[in-house]
């Protein structure tokens, strides 16, 4: 059988050899650069007029990561159109007659999506970190070292944790084959079940709520998230989650006709 | 070699193709007739287990699709031409398509060559005449140098010189010994190309039989003949070198190929048997082609040559 490093390189290939994915990589970095540089630029001016609370609870570490909201959104219209692309132009077809076993197709785009989104997400956290901190540091706010235990982990656990996002992203776009639909249910997915959530009673909160995808993800950076998983027992739900999906897609693949 | 036994597809309440069973063997270019939405294309995803047969199997060399050790060293295909992303290159496209096959990069090189796409290889797809994607979509076929091809329709879109360029490749692959399949709306290019025909029409197969069988069948002459005495005539017609079947037309109409009108009719008189009609036919292929597939509901004109 054809080596599953053979259909590995070939989704490579067909990712990277589209100028789209190299712009969105780039645009990924410069949008989380720019709202990070937008937010130290307000934080900075406006400092007099903080509240001792304010000034308090001010931590400088997280805050220079603000801009990883965007590098998310346009990782994860990545991972849409890296399903989605194929079967617009029909070279879905192409693929499964070349790799008949569409579980490998999967697997293969799962951790091409997965190794350039993680790749995006450490460079653009580790130039954001840096960009706020000098910002800050202009401005007379305070500023966090790379090496504090605590920045570490924002930084590179939740690099690591990058391509999260784009990779549910991509087994939406295999499922629902249209952009406009995955991309619509990534965000009510990941914008909307938080709000969900917040409205949910208490009890709802905590045996529920806790358990979704993004927020036990959340509780893995975040020592002081809302989420009241452990960090171990959140790693473990976002890893049975990535099992269920991928297997509910897998199965999708396999019955369905391409 | 392709088995298709008892292969059916139903979307919904449409049976696409039905209880298709036939042999595409080696070393003959196989035309795959039938008019647009007759089944054909169904019938090529079946066999490459794009699309899940409702019933029937359907294998190539032996196996089903899916359990093929190395696909693109085996089976070549031409889908649609416009199966491409306009914004990558056609090296590019080649590429992942070779490494998905486990296949050496300089595979990509040679079908570019030989397809005559090497000096635009570094260009978007997307800015290709159709005639140029049908020739990238051949290379892709030939990319794993395989057994067996198919090809859905390969000279739409193409130039005179291109349709000469294509069947002299198709006979040359065939001539090789692989299994080559063409399929084809198009009656006359497949007249000038294929050596076996497999005709469909509603997605059932109506015939499976060489195309010199299939042309001397449907598109010679043939003289329709009514007669009350069609036993003894057509024991007197076949005496004198006639080749009599039952006409359509039930009871005493008979089908005459090899004999004139005229002569028919001599020899009617000479032994005294009744004639009621006596007309001659001169189907053309694509006549002959229409008729039998006229009852198909999704039939649309062919195009005149």
């Amino acid at each position: 059988m054809t080596p599953f490093t053979a259909v590995l390189r070939s989704e490579w290939t067909k990712l990277m050899s589209l100028r789209s994915t190299k712009v969105a990589l780039a645009l990924s970095v410069v949008l989380a650069l720019a709202l990070t540089a937008l937010l130290a630029v307000v934080a900075g001016a406006t400092y007099d007029d903080w509240t001792a609370a304010d000034r308090q609870s001010w931590e400088p570490g997280e805050a220079s990561l603000i801009g990883g909201i965007l590098a998310a959104i346009v990782l994860a219209v990545l991972g849409v159109t890296a399903a989605t692309g194929e079967y617009v132009s029909g070279t879905i077809r192409l693929t499964f007659t070349a790799t008949p076993r569409r579980g490998r197709v999967l697997a293969a785009k799962t951790l091409v999506v997965a190794a350039i989104s993680l790749a995006a997400a450490l460079v653009s956290n580790v130039t954001m970190f840096l960009l706020g901190q000098a910002l800050f540091g202009a401005y007379g706010l305070g500023t966090a070292s790379l090496l504090d235990g605590d920045s570490l982990r924002t930084v590179f656990l939740g690099g690591a944790l990058g391509p999260l996002l784009p990779v549910v992203a991509l087994l939406i776009g295999l499922a629902v084959r249209s952009a406009a639909a995955a991309i619509t249910a990534v965000f009510a997915f990941v914008v909307g079940v938080p709000i969900l959530g917040e409205l949910l009673p208490r009890w709802w909160q905590d045996h529920v709520f806790d358990y979704m995808l993004f927020a036990a993800a959340d509780a893995i950076t975040n020592t002081d998230a809302s989420s009241g998983l452990a960090p171990a027992a959140a790693v473990l739900v976002v890893a049975g989650w990535m099992a269920v999906l991928l297997a509910l897609t897998w199965a999708l693949l396999e019955r369905r006709d391409a | 070699m392709i088995q298709a036994r008892g292969l059916s597809k139903r979307f919904g309440d449409v049976h696409a193709v039905e209880n298709l069973t036939f042999d595409i063997n080696p070393g003959v270019v196989t035309g795959f007739l039938g008019p647009n939405g007759a089944g054909k294309s169904t019938t090529l995803r079946l066999i490459l287990g794009l699309d899940r047969p409702t019933a029937g199997t359907v294998t190539v060399a032996g196996r089903q699709y899916r359990d093929l050790a190395a696909p693109m060293r085996e089976v070549g295909v031409l889908l649609d031409a416009r199966t491409v992303h306009g914004k990558r290159s056609a090296r590019n496209h080649l590429r992942w398509l070779a490494q998905a096959g486990g296949l050496p990069a300089s595979r990509v090189e040679e079908v570019l060559e030989m397809v005559g796409l090497a000096d635009v290889a570094g260009r978007r797809i997307g800015g290709f005449s159709l005639g140029m994607s049908q020739r990238l979509g051949i290379a892709a076929a030939l990319l794993g140098d395989p057994a067996t091809l198919l090809f859905d329709e390969p000279v739409n879109g193409l130039d005179p010189e291109g349709i000469r360029w294509i069947r002299t490749l198709l006979r040359r692959l065939a001539a090789e010994g692989r299994t080559v399949v063409v399929s084809s709306h198009l009656m006359h290019e497949m007249e000038a190309t294929a050596d076996h025909v497999l005709v469909i029409a509603r997605g059932r197969l109506i015939a499976d039989t060489s195309m010199e069988d299939f042309t001397r069948r449907s598109a010679g002459h043939h003289v329709h003949v009514v007669s009350p005495d069609a036993a003894a005539l057509r024991a007197l017609l076949e005496r004198a070198g006639g080749h009599v079947s039952d006409g359509a037309d039930g009871d005493g109409a008979l089908t005459v190929i090899g004999l004139e009108p005229a002569r028919i009719g001599d020899l009617a008189a000479e032994d005294g048997l009744r004639v009621h009609e006596l007309t001659p036919r001169h189907a053309s292929l694509e006549a002959a082609f229409m008729e039998l597939t006229q009852d198909n509901i999704d039939y649309r004109p062919l195009e005149l040559s």
